[in-house]
């Protein structure tokens, strides 16, 4: 259970994050070289930028003391499913490359899938499989555009051929 | 009069049952590719060139156009129905065909994007037969000054899509902007907050940044909020036609999406977010309903629809009448035309009048079967949205990671997805509305590098953004779209007080 | 239907595949495993063309049992070529680069370069004409030149984006006309069709690129190439060289074929040969015809020098343009 007032401390963080990100950028904009022959350099859009940030910024951090928010009863966020998702898409950025497009994104269907309550694993990973292959199936061969095999199954068909040398 | 008759021995060209046969499957084929996330129009047309080899070029190219209008077409259809939006030119219509689709009116968003598709192609045609030398000839006034303009007059869009609260719309703003820095400066080669990581060197792809932003973000949001509150989905809720109350609010969004895609598609920076944004702006503008505007107004998705089709035919104009590719899929078509040892430009109408003719011929025909193919396919599209919800999110993830992990086959886009998906995800929770960072995303840069374009060939000299006529004229409407509503609401406030003190 | 006709390759190089596995090809046959060519750049673009001609031709000549080809787009190629060269490539892996990516690793401080690879031949190239629109005052390179003498910062160069061969280009005309390169007006003024329109609409003094891009304007008389970058006047083109006009400049944007760093000697050898007979094949010459490429084909040891002497004059230039500070 998220409050209104712990909405408002993440409201007072949105307004410091803003402020931070606009400092940030102007310093980093400082720290680069200077571009030699340029009329208006590489430099003037980020520190407009930066000073329209960190304006914002102060803005949002006075309202956030001042009243207005956003979920004034509160919202209710369910932390758990948020980490599963975010998760899951770790889980497939991690595994995308060595195990393949098929297994890395049928592992994210149901890591979602279950958090949005599905209890029915196999069901799950039936339906994640299939729409991963099939996916796989139009874009290597239909369409000649390369989803990962995944290095692992790669260096297994390598075998054969290497032998061969 | 000698245009009709070209064009009516073009009709004759690609109406034989032949001809019509490779027009009915680039239609089906580009509408089937063109829905898949991460490939757009330009990638459909590349991976599809080979396959025209062995044809006839009058049936190549017919097929080409078919494969054109189909996956700029294809492109809407996930946008409305997943909130995932597979080009740049269509992410303004996620925002509120999404919302009806939630409502159960995606059968109305469709058949509206549908309609208006096939109305702005059809006029926008009827423009590139007619008018397109002239077209061209206003396109060649515009220098980089006058692009600054066009890009600021796009700008003040973001006043349409700011929300309730000014500083959280500004927030969004200002961090779109400021993701736009990242990458390479084209002027002077300079990486800026790039964090010495090649892959940000080409900046951060905006389809990346709306899927997360919108597809993640909301993904990521509905988990959160799932165990709480069943939000009702409806795949349909009373007709899947179009009411009356749909086509009266419609046309008129079409019409003026029309006006704004073409000549804004033909010029040769223009490209299809300018006119989707502008004609957003316009549209809530003009509305009688603007509170809707967000949350399901079928004015958004029309109006912005058929400003992207046009703007793609538009794109046409400068590549058929002088052999300006201006976008990357009208490169590919160059390329297409260079494959048959052809040359686009007005030498082409002359020496193969039956290839042009016959492919804007074939253009009319093609847009007719898209509409054909789609209407009828609208009924069958919602039931997506049928899927029990974990599946159907799930679903979602795995189509927006395929899609963003396709544009350069690199695990980095999939990474800078997660970000965004968890930024987008708290600006959810706080109430700060997304499209203000996807507009700030798009058009920073191009503002920018316009702006210091110019300043570079003026040597220096800041006039020139308003010693140029058009420039001047562009601003000044920028200028005017700003302030007239706040003047007006301020005047309407304090008429409204006084009527309070007289009481 | 049109998957069939898409998978056709596919099926034969599965087929050829099969075919290899049964008789285990050998060396002396002189036909290559699989190979996989590396575009570092998206579908469409210079370098996926001459990719996937490759792939073509090498399929049709039997030089090779199967021929893939990956796009891995980004930052001018240097993405596609550090994965390139770490990426622990199996047997045949090749890759297209090109004059361009010389500049961009360079720029982008790439912290992998051209060093890193096996160069196997050069393929094709462009010469790049001077552009101006048909209604400028300037008619030959002294005009340019003068203009540019009088005031560096009238003149606005055009071209991709800055260290491009457009750019390169430009600074070796104005060194060689003993101008300041560092007052030299350059515009980045984006790809292709945008170029074109601002030297048309007269928004920018000259631009320039591969003659293609410029040859149907040219023929319609909309624009006026000033003078060309080749050695000697090219066969059906009237237009005189740099050279003829006094300026000590010649370039060719070349597209080129490299191998991983740590190939073997023989393999190296067996790939030479087969590039040697695919340039020289009537189906390489139709396709490079048709798209306008000149013949630039230079083998493996040739190609090697070459691109020694190209990394460093390219850098020369770079550096007094002052793009490579820090």
């Amino acid at each position: 259970m998220t409050t209104g007032r712990s909405l408002k401390i993440g409201e007072a963080g949105l307004g410091a994050a803003v402020l931070a990100l606009g400092a940030f950028i102007a310093f980093e904009t400082s720290q680069a070289p200077g571009a030699a022959n340029a009329v208006v350099g590489p430099a003037l859009f980020p520190y407009l930028i930066s000073a329209g940030l960190i304006l914002v910024g102060l803005a949002l951090l006075r309202e956030a003391v001042t009243g207005h928010i956003a979920h004034a009863q509160g919202l209710e966020l369910d932390g758990t499913a948020v980490v599963l998702v975010a998760v899951g898409l770790i889980i497939q950025m991690l595994l995308l490359e060595t195990l393949g497009w098929i297994p890395a994104s049928t592992i994210l269907f149901m890591v979602v899938a279950r958090a949005f309550g599905s209890r029915r694993i196999v069901m799950d990973a039936i339906l994640g499989l299939a729409l991963t292959a099939a996916s796989f199936g139009l874009f290597n061969y239909g369409l000649d555009l390369n989803l990962p095999v995944g290095s692992v199954f790669e260096e297994l068909m390598a075998e054969p051929d290497d032998a061969a040398e | 009069m000698e245009t009709l008759v070209a064009l009516s021995s073009g009709f004759a060209v690609a109406m034989t049952p032949y001809n019509l046969m490779w027009s009915a499957l680039g239609v089906t084929i580009g509408t089937a590719i063109g829905v898949l996330p991460g490939i757009g129009p330009a990638l459909t047309l590349a991976l599809l060139l080979p396959v025209t080899y062995g044809l006839e070029p009058v049936s190549a190219f017919i097929m080409f156009a078919g494969i054109y209008y189909g996956a700029m077409y294809g492109g809407s259809t996930t946008a409305i129905l997943l909130n995932t939006p597979g080009e740049s030119g269509s992410i303004v219509t996620a925002i509120d065909g999404h919302a009806m689709a939630r409502q159960g009116r995606g059968a109305q968003a469709l058949a509206t994007a549908a309609i208006g598709s096939f109305i702005a192609g059809t006029i926008a045609t009827l423009a590139l037969t007619f008018v397109a030398p002239l077209m061209v000839k206003l396109a060649l006034l515009f220098g980089p000054a006058e692009y600054f303009a066009l890009m600021v007059l796009a700008l003040t869009t973001v006043t349409a899509v700011l929300g309730a609260s000014l500083s959280r719309g500004l927030a969004s703003l200002f961090f779109g902007l400021a993701l736009g820095l990242v990458g390479i400066d084209l002027q002077t080669g300079q990486a800026r907050l790039t964090f010495g990581i090649l892959e940000l060197l080409d900046g951060i792809d905006t389809v990346i940044v709306a899927v997360g932003l919108f597809a993640i973000g909301e993904t990521l949001y509905n988990a959160a909020r799932y165990r709480f509150e069943k939000e009702e989905i409806y795949a349909l809720k009373g007709s899947k036609w179009m009411g009356k109350e749909d086509w009266k609010r419609s046309w008129k969004p079409w019409l003026r999406g029309t006006a704004l895609g073409f000549p804004i598609g033909a010029l040769p920076a223009g490209g299809s977010e300018i006119p989707t944004f502008l004609s957003y702006l316009v549209e809530k503008r003009l509305s009688k309903h603007p509170e809707e505007f967000g949350k399901g107004a079928i004015e958004a998705v029309a109006g912005p629809e058929a400003a992207n089709n046009a703007s793609a035919a538009g794109t046409l104009a400068p590549l058929l009448s002088l052999g300006l590719p201006t976008s990357a899929t009208a490169a590919i078509m160059l390329a297409a035309f260079q494959q048959y040892g052809l040359q686009p430009g007005p030498l082409l109408f002359d020496n193969n009048p039956d290839l042009v003719w016959g492919m804007i011929a074939s253009l009319y025909i093609g847009n007719a079967l898209l509409l054909l193919l789609n209407l009828p396919l609208v009924g069958l599209w919602v039931k997506l949205l049928v899927i029990p919800r974990p599946w159907l999110y799930a679903g979602i993830l795995v189509f927006a990671t395929l899609g963003a992990y396709t544009l350069n086959n690199n695990v980095v886009d999939l990474i800078i997805l997660w970000i965004i998906g968890l930024i987008g995800f708290g600006m959810r929770v706080l109430d700060v509305p997304v499209a203000p960072c996807v507009v700030g995303l798009i058009l920073g840069p191009l503002a920018e590098q316009q702006f210091r374009r110019a300043l570079a060939i003026s040597q220096g000299d800041p006039t020139v953004f308003f010693t140029h006529p058009l420039s001047l004229g562009l601003l000044i409407t920028a200028a005017l779209l700003v302030l007239v509503p706040v003047v007006l609401k301020a005047r309407q406030n304090r008429r409204e007080q006084d009527a309070q003190a007289q009481i | 239907m049109w998957a069939k006709s898409l998978d056709i390759s596919r099926r034969f190089a599965a087929a050829a595949a099969l075919a290899a596995l049964a008789v285990t090809a050998s060396p002396a046959l002189a036909q290559l495993k699989s190979v996989e060519i590396m575009a570092p750049a998206n579908p469409g673009g210079g370098y996926d063309q001459h990719a996937r001609a490759m792939q073509q031709v090498m399929q049709e000549l039997n030089l090779a049992t199967g021929v893939q080809v990956v796009n891995v787009p980004g930052a001018g190629g240097t993405i596609g070529l550090s994965q390139f060269v770490t990426g622990k490539k199996r047997g045949n892996g090749l890759m297209i680069t090109g004059l361009g990516m010389i500049g961009a690793t360079l720029i982008n401080k790439s912290p992998v370069s051209l060093e890193q690879v096996t160069p196997l031949a050069r393929l094709t190239g462009e010469y790049q004409p001077i552009i101006v629109s048909a209604e400028s005052p300037l008619k030959t390179m002294d005009d340019l030149v003068a203009k540019f003498k009088a005031d560096p910062g009238s003149v606005s160069w055009g071209g991709f984006a800055v260290g491009s061969p457009d750019h390169i280009l430009y600074a070796l005309i104005v060194k060689a006309v003993g101008g300041d390169v560092s007052k030299m007006n350059y515009i980045a003024a984006g790809a292709g069709g945008e170029m074109l329109a601002a030297v048309m609409g007269g928004h920018i003094t000259v631009v320039t690129g591969g003659y293609n891009e410029f040859a149907a304007q040219l023929k319609e008389g909309k624009l006026r190439a000033l003078a060309i970058s080749s050695p000697e006047r090219l066969p059906g083109i009237d237009v005189p060289t740099l050279k003829e006009q006094g300026v000590d400049v010649e370039l060719v944007n070349w597209r080129a074929v490299v191998a991983s760093g740590d190939i073997k000697q023989a393999d190296l050898k067996t790939l030479d040969g087969a590039m040697g007979k695919m340039v020289a094949s009537p189906q390489w010459k139709a396709i490079a015809a048709e798209r306008g490429w000149v013949d630039s084909y230079l083998p493996a040891k040739d190609f090697a020098g070459f691109l020694q002497d190209e990394q460093t004059r390219i850098k020369s230039v770079l550096d007094e343009l002052g793009l490579l500070k820090k």
